[in-house]
């Protein structure tokens, strides 16, 4: 009961301390809702985009427990028979079986209210009652209802096309299907496309059609007439989507086996069509998506633990200053027979009021503001999803914050001797203790590059390296440089005083004085601006390191090609032929799996292949030989290139797989040809800076789902056999023929002369209005120029960039609110001194730019610091590029980016310091030299 | 009944005892001998002045005597209870239960209220709400601050303030009272009510006090006047308290 009491009187002192000096607990308070709000606005937001990545997988490959689709170029229709389906419903386990249909449709230009063009989109016969079970997030609706099962000739458009169509819910809208099938129709329903924003660019919505959906039934009304020697009947499918009784992971890997023992059946049908499908699994689904998602998660971690490292110095910062600011009051209660315990509970138990409010008010922000973006953008987002983790980590983070930037003040009170209550004057640290303490950051620093460098024995993968790194390492480094702070001060402040009092034209001698004397406190205050400023740096040296990292080859190519699904040889010759293309350049960039010797280990991160006649390749990147098969030279691994059946490695590939020149490297693309995975030998590992990138972003289609582990560099030919997995369809007889380039989705070019890439994109729309009306399906493409591609590509960048900034902006908000209650507690501290100032002739103005000077002096410190630790992290950001992703980077430091950070830097100080330094003018001299 | 000023007196106890006290700061050449040998006894119910230059080592022997801070040499024997070699939470535990400190600058806590401030070493001391409430309405009442119980710090007077100080000071009912120039800070008639005040403490409630002081009217108020130069002790006289100011300056002005 004694010791209830003697807690409760330690309780009061801190709450009415809290009360009393409210102001310094509301920053404090701001900085831990902001930190936590960040925290849970940014995991939030993670999984947010998780789920619409997840909801657009589903929309297309639905939400069942296994998915069989086709694989693109195995038969003539790229399609599944209906037997299959059967077949798998009547499997043990397998609970319902959803088909769907797919087939290109045509709406004729007079639906459009200006006479436009026929439009071609994606038709899907759909199974009405069970489309809705596996691709709910498919058929999201915007206005209308769904398909009604007795309901004929009704459809579904989507939300963009009606726009177009002027057409909605109600209306009537002609649809034309093979040869002269046309099909009266009621919009009964507008759906929702979901789509992840990067995806829903402009130049994507002009590669994939729009899609109208109608039921089975209606759809092979329409193709009716396909195959006249199979009559009128159903079509074959699109997709084959599997319900199981049971969702677990060995069920569904039962599934797989049960589906892949129907090629055994004995029925010729049935093998083609295993034998020519991929089956996924939604369990491996999931995994590729978490894969996927990597570099977001990377990101959400980054900035959660840069925005906790902020809101701690920050609370640091004030809860520090008040311990400077209340030595004689501690030092009053040491003397009535306070406890050091009782202190420190004190001191602690100000901090829980403002860790508990601080981050339940921040998960209250930053979930509302997850919600407003994703209302916001709603076209981008399809639901707003509250990672419990993201949460909880959000509340842990918060109060460890708080706890973190705690300690030392705590400590510092425990510390207070009794004797402060007469003699509160505190006492410059020693340079010892800061010569001491700032070698200890520096083991620090060195702590961070060795963790950076070494990979841990529990450490399975690069990833798991880099997330261990980002939630450890950073933090450590952060520290590192905390602690080098103020031995920064006590050497660089000197020097920096000067260019300070000289900015705002005061002596320099009184900017020494506050500065050097408490050079732990001004540390303490530049550290929360440096994390900031440090950020800003960080992105923007980080996002010009890649953009030098990738140097386009002098004779590439100005213009390109990009076809989706990919171009036959009858196809690609057609557009090789047309009048404003000259030299054209096939070119390939697929993803495949690479399948270790051993075995182990299911899934490999995907592999990008650009495939490509070798002697054309240095057109598009730039390869450096590292290391040829058997010690041979170029012009041989180049000769063993163009042979067929061997590719050359980037460096980052070799490091991952541990692949040797003369290796072979075993591929696949879908885990159910694993057994079938195509062998190519390496003939050469290369060093290619750009390839990564440049497979990146020509790889269109794939780019926003695949994340790559280095690249290679194959024939056209190879490319394929990966692609088509089997190596010799079955539907072909013969040998692979080693110079039949069957499916090419890249075209570089150069333009014939004076035309442009709207002049290409008018051959190509001629050669479709040809092909259409020939009965063939039109092209899918997307024309553009090498300039069109580096704009597309630094607009990228500077997109995302422009969002972490932001972020980092947010962070220099969060640093000036410490920097200007900082300003203000030393104002405060000093009135008898700035009053002695005023008594002898000082001007209120001149005491005011007295006190700028020393923002100024924190500004410069801390962008000077803060630019040195953005490097450093822009260092670790291009290490991680390289081994995590592949990307090129060369560290390049513009002379503009450090302007901008101390700018910026000494703008938030000036700006936080106005208010201090008006009342720093305003002091009354009488007042404050009774005032002791 | 022996007259107030007598009463106490007549069963004196041995409340201070200070043997070859000694307090260096620094060290080698830079060394400085704040305290050089001190040596004091102090009865119950004596009101001691402390006088002595500016550097001479009267608030140095206070910050002693309080445990506030630690000396180079000697020993400190507060009733008995040798303090010198106590460990922090030993020296923290004593100064809570056995003394009152009273600052020249009130170092009153200024989010507290009067009361609260009083009431705050008992607190610490986990003693019952009862007996804390009544204790802190007894030294109201003796302080006369009952009408300023609500009040913060900022809106009292300095007098009140110091009658606040002292009223906390009071509160564990302390065998040793230091006052470090109480009167520093406060206009000459306040300065007066609160020295009649202490003075009264002595007398009336047979409080002993140890007051470190510069001004001569105050140390005329003593009954012991301990006079300081270089740490040591030049001149220990016996006053009356009966505030002839000529004896103390006499007294001072002979040694110095």
């Amino acid at each position: 009961m004694r010791l209830f009491r003697m807690l409760a009187s330690v309780v009061l002192v801190a709450t009415t301390n809290l009360r009393a000096r409210w102001g310094r607990a509301l920053v404090a308070l701001i900085a831990v809702m902001l930190g936590v709000a960040l925290v849970a606005g940014v995991t939030t937001g993670y999984s947010s985009a998780r789920q619409t990545i997840l909801d657009w997988n589903y929309s297309w490959v639905g939400q069942s427990q296994v998915h069989i689709q086709p694989l693109p170029g195995q038969t003539v229709v790229d399609a599944l028979p209906q037997k299959l389906a059967d077949r798998i419903g009547a499997l043990p386990g397998v609970k319902q079986v959803v088909t769907r249909q797919k087939k290109s449709l045509t709406i004729p230009a007079d639906q459009f209210p200006q006479g436009q063009e026929n439009q071609v989109v994606d038709g899907y016969g759909i199974q009405v009652g069970g489309e809705e079970k596996v691709r709910p997030s498919g058929l999201r609706l915007a206005a209308g209802r769904l398909l009604a099962p007795d309901g004929g000739h009704e459809v579904l458009i989507e939300k963009a096309l009606s726009k177009r169509l002027g057409k909605g819910v109600g209306d009537e809208l002609v649809i034309k299907g093979f040869g002269s099938n046309e099909g009266k129709f009621r919009i009964v329903g507008v759906l929702e496309r979901p789509r992840l924003g990067l995806i829903s660019r402009q130049d994507l919505d002009e590669v994939v059609p729009d899609l109208v959906m109608m039921s089975q039934k209606d759809l092979e009304e329409l193709w009716q007439g396909f195959f006249p020697m199979f009559g009128p009947g159903p079509i074959d499918l699109d997709s084959i989507d599997v319900v199981l009784t049971a969702a677990s992971t060995p069920a569904m890997q039962e599934a797989d086996r049960r589906i892949e023992e129907l090629a055994d059946s004995g029925d010729r049908d049935l093998r083609l069509a295993v034998r020519h499908s991929q089956i996924e699994l939604a369990v491996d689904r999931l995994d590729q998506l978490d894969r996927n998602m990597r570099l977001f998660r990377l990101l959400s971690r980054l900035v959660s633990v840069v925005a906790l490292l902020t809101a701690s110095y920050i609370i640091f910062t004030t809860l520090g200053m008040g311990m400077v600011q209340r030595q004689a009051e501690l030092g009053m209660l040491r003397c009535v027979g306070a406890g050091r315990v009782q202190i420190a509970l004190s001191t602690v138990a100000e901090a829980v009021p403002i860790a508990i409010l601080g981050t339940l008010l921040g998960i209250g922000l930053g979930l509302g503001a997850a919600k407003g973006v994703t209302v916001y953008y709603s076209q981008f987002f399809t639901r707003m999803v509250v990672s419990q983790q993201g949460l909880f980590w959000a509340g842990v983070g918060g109060v460890a914050s708080v706890a973190l930037a705690v300690s030392l003040p705590v400590y510092l009170a425990t510390r207070v001797s009794p004797l402060a209550a007469s003699r509160p004057q505190s006492k410059a640290m020693p340079f010892s203790l800061d010569l001491a303490v700032g070698l200890a950051g520096l083991g620090l620093i060195a702590l961070s590059f060795w963790l950076r460098s070494t990979k841990l024995p529990w450490v399975q993968t690069e990833f798991q390296a880099a997330l261990v790194y980002m939630t450890v390492g950073v933090p450590v480094l952060f520290l590192g440089y905390f602690l080098v702070a103020p031995l920064v001060v006590a050497t660089v402040g000197r020097a920096v005083k000067y260019v300070a009092a000289l900015l705002v034209w005061v002596r320099p001698q009184l900017v020494h004085d506050q500065i050097q004397t408490a050079r732990w406190r001004t540390a303490a205050t530049f550290c929360a601006l440096m994390v900031g400023i440090s950020m800003l740096v960080n992105l923007r040296v980080h996002s010009q390191s890649i953009m030098k990292g990738w140097e386009l080859p002098a004779d590439m190519p100005p213009g390109f090609i990009f076809f989706y699904p990919e171009l036959d040889r009858s196809q690609l010759d057609e557009v090789k032929s047309l009048p404003d293309v000259e030299n054209p350049l096939p070119m390939m960039a697929i993803w495949a799996r690479y399948r270790p010797p051993d075995e182990k280990g299911d899934h490999s991160e995907e592999t990008h292949i650009l495939a490509g006649p070798i002697l054309e390749m240095s057109k598009l990147v730039t390869l450096n030989f590292q290391e040829i098969q058997g010690g041979h030279d170029g012009k041989w691994a180049m000769e063993e290139f163009a042979k067929g059946g061997a590719i050359f490695a980037t460096r980052e590939f070799a490091a991952r797989y541990n692949v040797r020149a003369g290796d072979v490297a075993q591929f696949y693309r879908e885990h159910n040809y694993r057994d079938k995975a195509v062998g190519l030998r390496v003939v050469a590992i290369v060093e290619a800076p750009a390839l990564n990138m440049a497979i990146d972003f020509l790889n269109v289609r794939d780019r926003f789902s695949t994340v790559a582990s280095g690249s290679v560099v194959c024939s056209i030919v190879d490319a394929n056999r990966v692609l088509l997995q089997t190596g010799v369809p079955e539907t072909q007889a013969g040998p692979v023929n080693l110079t039949d380039p069957r499916l090419t989705r890249m075209l570089l070019f150069d333009f014939a002369k004076g035309r442009t890439t709207k002049d290409v994109a008018e051959d190509l729309d001629a050669l479709n209005s040809r092909r259409l009306a020939q009965g063939h399906e039109g092209i899918h493409y997307y024309a553009g120029s090498i300039q069109d591609l580096l704009q597309m590509i630094s607009g990228e960048f500077e997109a995302v960039v422009a969002i972490l900034q932001k972020i980092a902006l947010w962070a220099m908000a969060l640093a000036s609110l410490g920097v200007g209650f900082a300003m203000a507690a030393n104002v405060q501290s000093r009135r008898r001194q700035l009053a002695v100032l005023r008594a002898i002739g000082m001007t209120r103005f001149q005491l005011a730019r007295l006190v700028l000077a020393e923002a100024v002096t924190i500004a410069l410190i801390g962008s000077l610091l803060g630019i040195i630790h953005g490097v450093h992290l822009a260092v670790n950001a291009n290490h991680f590029d390289k081994h995590l992703f592949g990307l090129p980077t060369k560290l390049t430091l513009q002379p503009q980016t450090m302007a901008l950070a101390i700018g910026f830097a000494v703008l938030c100080c000036l700006v936080a310091s106005v208010l201090p330094a008006m009342r720093a003018g305003r002091t009354n001299i009488l007042a404050a030299l009774r005032h002791v | 009944m022996p007259h107030p000023y007598w009463r106490g007196r007549l069963i004196s106890e041995k409340i201070l005892h200070i043997e070859n006290l000694v307090k260096v700061y620094g060290s080698g050449s830079t060394a400085v001998r704040a305290l050089d040998g001190v040596n004091l006894e102090v009865h119950s119910g004596r009101f001691v002045a402390v006088m002595g230059s500016s550097g001479s080592g009267k608030s140095t022997l206070l910050h002693m005597i309080g445990g506030l801070d630690r000396p180079s040499g000697g020993h400190i024997h507060i009733r008995g209870q040798e303090i010198t070699s106590l460990s922090d939470s030993q020296l923290t535990l004593f100064r809570r239960r056995h003394l009152g400190i009273i600052f020249q600058s009130f170092n009153l806590l200024p989010m507290l209220t009067a009361e609260q401030n009083i009431a705050l070493p008992l607190m610490l001391d986990g003693r019952p709400k009862r007996e804390v409430r009544a204790r802190v309405a007894e030294l109201m009442d003796i302080c006369r601050l009952t009408h300023r119980a609500d009040h913060l710090p900022d809106a009292l007077s300095g007098g009140e303030q110091q009658r606040v100080a002292i009223a906390r000071a009071l509160m564990n009912e302390p065998a040793l009272l230091l006052a470090d120039e109480p009167t520093g800070n406060l206009d000459s008639s306040t300065a007066e009510a609160i020295l009649a005040f202490l003075r009264r403490l002595v007398s009336d409630m047979n409080k002993t006090v140890v007051m470190v002081t510069h001004e001569p009217k105050a140390a005329a108020l003593s009954d012991v006047l301990v006079v300081l130069r270089d740490g040591c002790i030049i001149e220990r006289a016996d006053l009356d308290g009966s505030g002839d100011t000529a004896k103390v300056i006499a007294h001072y002005n002979r040694d110095m």
